[in-house]
């Protein structure tokens, strides 16, 4: 089911209505049955699948308790990492490896007759995949008591709001809220509706329409000037942003209305000033996963500047492959890498950022010229970011380059080669209300001071609303982040 | 019972919030949408001045695209010396314009002449094209039936929310026409080899033998006789490269001469320059000129 569908605006109230009817065990139970019902209107065959990963991490998880043998221990894990990540290999990655290992054997004449598999994609097994190995890592380290209770961990494993897009959730932070049998909160259902509603604003709203501009040039980029190119590439920055940050605020309001608090997974990213700091604001559960679990256990910065550069480029070069099976996806990845990397060796270089404001007369002087260091620090962010999203959204490497040639080219930088300029001047204005939005919270604390009060709240509420209905695009069009 | 143990005062209290939001939403949607719907009535993009009765002409042209750039109104009318008008648009769906016509008709002087570039019957409606029209459905009872029949669903939601009636390109591209007259839009360039080849590589659309798109056409016919209107129905030119692999173009014309009952003037073969072109389809300011002169040549302007 998807968020911005019919089916799904009929199915949440009636699960609210029912899930705050009931208490204790009946309630989770009816969270878990509401959750596969959820996964399985899309593709009721997969539901085989969660079941299964959940049974496995769950057993694991259950003879990680009873062992203190490392050598046991370590099996338990190593059957975890095994079948989670084997199913996901086989799902995902299988046809991509085959086919890239055909490529590199066939200068040496040398045939791999390996089948194809048509295998579906599973909706979301990426996300859960790395929520139930994160599980087993946990209660290796001790860090997180096993769950003795099938049912919890299984709600755990397949909760509907985050299942398919995330945000990728620690046992650590949601079974304590699963143990309470809490009471309904009007003021939890309230901040749950408009953090809902700002999520549909988002996707439905921005990254849709954006998407109506967007998806002619990537189909077919060669009709496109430098100018329109160029505007589309930053377009689909936001577009990108719009969908998945979107889901995520979908996911954390639903969540909300149902008394449990999910992660943030974004925080204004493309404020950041440098690739470090970006990957501290863009889809922050992923990139606190890959820390905590590959960066980290491969040495982190820790064993000389060398390795710290080697686990970079691990870490980013997986963090990409994670996306999608496709080359594109790695050279996003190693992109990635390669900035953080140069972001290093020009910190070493140049030393730590000052904390101390620069030597200016007055505060406000001094103030004004941090401001636009940064501001400069952001836009050369961005644009670094827009050449990634190219590789990211392109079909192959080589439409990838065309796209940049075509930018860099200068070919046509009159608006009279703007091609679909009603929906580009509808996606450019949005973008502006969005990027307004976002930067005018970075210097008032507006939620917290505008929203506080109680009519300010229903006037936010019916704004959003209100610009569903003005600008939404209702194609029914699937969040990006699902094919991950 | 939800398991909420809030005191009756509270709960009394989330029920009137609940219920002001509603009317608030309510509200705002129908103030927003009356105060759109004034602001896009002011403009003067061709719909506003349509449903305003701003756009008398002696001749009027009708079609989808291949109208709107083919039958410039101040090239017709420096040729002809009579006010023209244009009600074509890009993709404009056939079925809407029986409304179009028989709307302007009601707000306007029977002009003399109904210039209707009539292969916009073959054609498939695009997805979205009729749903703009939600943003005149203020003013006109036909167009309302016309949405209702054709797209039911953006229909409802448009009754259900009349902000919705405003999401999509006519109120943004009437705002662009907010001072400007639209009528003299047409595509300036001209046709380049590549760019036909690009087309080309599309292949061809199929040509639509559709009864519901016939009894569209019918409908226009008849209303125009009504009001003692002559109707010249002609098939505008094509580029050269794409009427080949339209080959039953010819035969389709005689299919719809005979369902309509009318001759059809067949200019499909008239030019053969890309100078005359803006791309596969459809005429620059130089072709248009050209094909008014022809008309009028041929008596039919």
């Amino acid at each position: 089911m998807l968020f911005n569908s019919f089916a799904f605006l009929i199915f949440l109230p009636c699960f609210l209505a029912i899930y705050w009817t009931l208490r204790g065990r009946g309630r989770i139970a009816f969270c878990l049955a509401g959750s596969y019902l959820f996964y399985g209107w899309w593709d009721a065959r997969f539901l085989g699948l969660l079941i299964l990963s959940s049974i496995v991490d769950f057993t694991v998880g259950l003879g990680l308790g009873k062992t203190d043998s490392p050598s046991r221990r370590r099996l338990l894990l190593s059957l975890s990492i095994v079948s989670n990540l084997g199913i996901l290999a086989t799902f995902k990655y299988y046809n991509f490896f085959a086919d890239s290992l055909q490529q590199l054997v066939a200068p040496l004449n040398w045939s791999l007759d390996w089948p194809t598999l048509n295998l579906i994609l599973p909706a979301g097994i990426s996300f859960y995949t790395f929520q139930t190995l994160s599980y087993s890592i946990d209660v290796y380290r001790k860090q997180i008591p096993p769950q003795r209770d099938f049912l919890r961990f299984a709600t755990f494993v397949g909760f509907f709001p985050q299942l398919v897009a995330g945000p990728i959730v620690r046992a650590g932070e949601f079974f304590p809220q699963l143990e309470t049998d809490r009471r309904f909160a009007w003021e939890d259902f309230e901040s749950g509706f408009g953090r809902v509603l700002q999520g549909f604003f988002k996707k439905i709203v921005i990254a849709d329409s954006i998407g109506t501009v967007v998806d002619p040039m990537f189909r077919d980029p060669e009709g496109f000037s430098s100018l329109n190119t160029a505007m589309i590439v930053v377009l689909y920055a936001f577009q990108v942003y719009g969908d998945f940050s979107g889901y995520s605020d979908i996911a954390i309001g639903t969540a909300r209305m149902l008394g449990i608090r999910l992660p943030e997974n974004f925080r204004t990213p493309y404020l950041a000033t440098s690739p470090a700091d970006f990957w501290h604001r863009w889809h922050i559960s992923l990139s606190t996963w890959l820390r905590d679990y590959v960066y980290i256990p491969l040495g982190g910065s820790r064993r000389g500047v060398w390795k710290t550069y080697r686990n970079l480029a691990i870490t980013m070069l997986l963090g990409g492959l994670w996306h999608g099976a496709s080359w594109n996806f790695v050279i996003w990845g190693a992109i990635h890498a390669a900035l953080l990397i140069a972001h290093r060796i020009w910190i070493s270089f140049l030393g730590p950022p000052s904390t101390r404001l620069a030597d200016c007369e007055t505060f406000s002087a001094a103030w004004l010229q941090r401001l636009g260091i940064d501001a400069a620090k952001s836009a050369m962010m961005f644009i670094a970011l827009c050449i990634t999203w190219v590789f990211f959204r392109s079909g192959s490497f080589d439409q990838a380059v065309q796209i940049l040639a075509q930018i860099a080219s200068l070919d046509g930088l009159s608006p009279s080669t703007l091609q679909n300029r009603i929906p580009l001047l509808k996606a450019c204005g949005l973008v502006s209300i969005l990027a307004g939005f976002e930067i005018a919270s970075q210097f008032i604390r507006w939620p917290q001071l505008f929203l506080r009060i109680p009519a300010a709240r229903a006037v936010y509420y019916a704004c959003l609303l209100w610009s569903l209905a003005l600008w939404g695009t209702f194609d029914g069009k699937q969040f990006i982040y699902f094919q991950f | 019972m939800l398991n909420v143990d809030l005191p009756t005062k509270t709960a009394r209290r989330i029920g009137l919030a609940i219920l002001a939001f509603t009317a608030l939403v309510i509200a705002g949607d129908r103030i927003g949408a009356r105060a759109i719907d004034r602001a896009v009535m002011s403009t003067q993009f061709r719909y506003s001045q349509l449903y305003r009765g701003d756009l008398p002409g002696e001749i009027v042209a009708l079609g989808n695209s291949r109208g709107l750039h083919m039958l410039h109104p101040p090239a017709i009318a420096e040729i002809t010396g009579q006010p023209t008008v244009n009600l074509s648009f890009n993709a404009l769906p056939v079925v809407a314009m029986p409304a179009l016509w028989h709307d302007y008709l009601q707000r306007h002087p029977a002009p003399k002449r109904l210039l209707f570039e009539i292969s916009c019957v073959s054609r498939e409606d695009e997805a979205g094209a009729l749903e703009r029209f939600t943003a005149y459905m203020f003013q006109s009872p036909m167009l309302c039936d016309t949405m209702a029949a054709y797209r039911p669903e953006e229909f409802r939601a448009s009754q259900f929310s009349h902000l919705y009636r405003f999401n999509g390109e006519f109120a943004i591209r009437s705002l662009f026409y907010l001072r400007g007259d639209d009528q003299n839009w047409i595509m300036p360039n001209d046709a380049t080899e590549p760019q036909i080849d690009r087309m080309l590589s599309y292949g061809a659309e199929p040509i639509l033998y559709s009864q519901p798109h016939v009894d569209a056409a019918r409908r226009v016919l008849e209303f125009a006789e009504q009001e003692e209107v002559e109707v010249v129905l002609f098939v505008g030119p094509f580029h050269p490269r794409y009427l080949q692999i339209i080959p039953e173009l010819p035969e389709w014309i005689d299919w719809l001469q005979q369902e309509l009952g009318r001759p059809i003037a067949d200019y499909s073969a008239a030019f053969s320059e890309n100078e005359a072109f803006s791309d596969h389809m459809h005429l620059n300011p130089r072709g248009a000129r050209r094909l008014a002169e022809l008309l009028h040549r041929d008596g039919l302007l």
